[in-house]
């Protein structure tokens, strides 16, 4: 409808107004504020996306809609699934640690038993290892002599004794 | 050649086609920032006055376009939308400074002549101070009009589009506004 200029409109209408259009205003901004801004913006804008997108995948559907976005969803599914095997490993390791029941119930032949006591030796009692041989030895002799106690047996002794056991004696000791 | 070729400005359209997909939308939004962003700043900054306040609304206005450009359903030209997008951020912006520091419109005008003059980025004499504390003086909506016609030489056709009021209406309200200006500068300038 009207395509008239500025120029053609305000002239007759106001000459001073026109005047005053032809000099400087006096509006002045820094120098290269016109690039700063720009980047101000982005990285404004880029903040406020990255704080907005996981809100609106939480309020738009929960996990379907993490799920359909894979850069998100796959290291999470492999986060959590890191975690339960890690979960199910530790405490089946915790269940099925040996006993020395479970040792001995395996078919183990006399010398492996031996060692085995020889190296954890410090984990039995002296009196479980000497009630036996004594009482072996006191139903041969009939002696009413005072069991040792275990601070009484050297190494050696509890050596001796070991060799004494025998098979099934053993068992019966690491069953106790 | 290929210079110039490159640095040819897009239309709007290649604009939206650019933010209309993932791998292009960054440099689509640069692309309109780099095109509109000096528009946009002289055209907030005719209404604010002062240039730390332009800045605000004009970062206000580009946060604003980046979150809803992919609503832009294309119903008005792009710079329309645009320009309406920074007019209601700089009103937002004037009528909330309004509401904390002045009670009235002659308050207001005349917190807003002070802060022009307190402005580093103002360096203009006292005619053009006294003309923006005359512009300052109109009332919002004659004010808006008479800076998109008297500052950015908007044609009706386009200021109706942006503010859904009839050509007719907006060159009354214009002229209006000037005999307005012209009458309060003289009347200031006898005080």
């Amino acid at each position: 409808m009207n395509k008239e200029t500025l120029n053609d409109e305000l002239k007759p209408l106001s000459p001073w107004l026109h005047g005053m259009k032809q000099h400087d205003d006096g509006f002045r901004v820094p120098d290269g504020y016109f690039d700063a801004v720009e980047e101000a913006v982005l990285s404004q804008a880029k903040a406020a996306d990255a704080l907005r997108k996981p809100v609106l995948a939480s309020r738009r559907g929960g996990l379907f809609a993490m799920l359909a976005r894979p850069k998100v969803a796959w290291p999470a599914i492999a986060a959590t699934l890191a975690l339960v095997v890690s979960a199910v490993w530790f405490f089946r390791s915790a269940n099925v640690a040996p006993t020395p029941a479970d040792w001995a119930s395996q078919e183990l032949t006399e010398e492996e038993i031996e060692a085995f006591l020889l190296e954890n030796i410090g984990d039995f009692e002296a009196e479980q290892l000497f009630s036996i041989t004594v009482a072996d030895q006191s139903a041969q002799t009939n002696k009413t002599e005072q069991p040792l106690t275990a601070d009484e047996l050297s190494k050696e002794e509890l050596e001796w004794l070991l060799k004494e056991l025998s098979h099934e004696e053993l068992e019966q000791l690491l069953k106790t | 050649m290929q210079a110039a070729a490159t640095n040819k400005p897009l239309s709007d359209e290649q604009i939206l086609e650019l933010l209309h997909s993932d791998t292009t939308f960054e440099r689509g939004f640069r692309v309109l920032m780099t095109q509109y962003k000096e528009r946009l700043y002289w055209h907030i900054r005719r209404l604010v006055l002062v240039h730390e306040d332009a800045d605000d609304v004009l970062q206000n206005t580009f946060i604003k376009i980046y979150k809803g450009i992919l609503q832009f359903e294309g119903k008005s030209k792009l710079y329309t939308w645009l320009y309406r997008i920074a007019t209601n951020e700089a009103i937002t912006y004037m009528q909330s400074k309004a509401r904390h520091a002045a009670s009235s419109l002659d308050d207001a005008t005349t917190l807003l002549s002070h802060r022009l003059q307190a402005d580093d980025w103002f360096d203009g004499d006292a005619v053009q101070a006294k003309l923006q504390q005359a512009i300052a003086r109109l009332p919002e909506k004659q004010r808006l009009v008479f800076n998109l016609r008297y500052y950015n030489e908007m044609p009706y056709e386009e200021m109706s589009a942006l503010l859904h009021t009839s050509e007719g209406a907006l060159k009354a309200s214009f002229h209006h506004a000037v005999k307005k200006v012209e009458a309060a500068f003289k009347e200031d300038d006898n005080l």
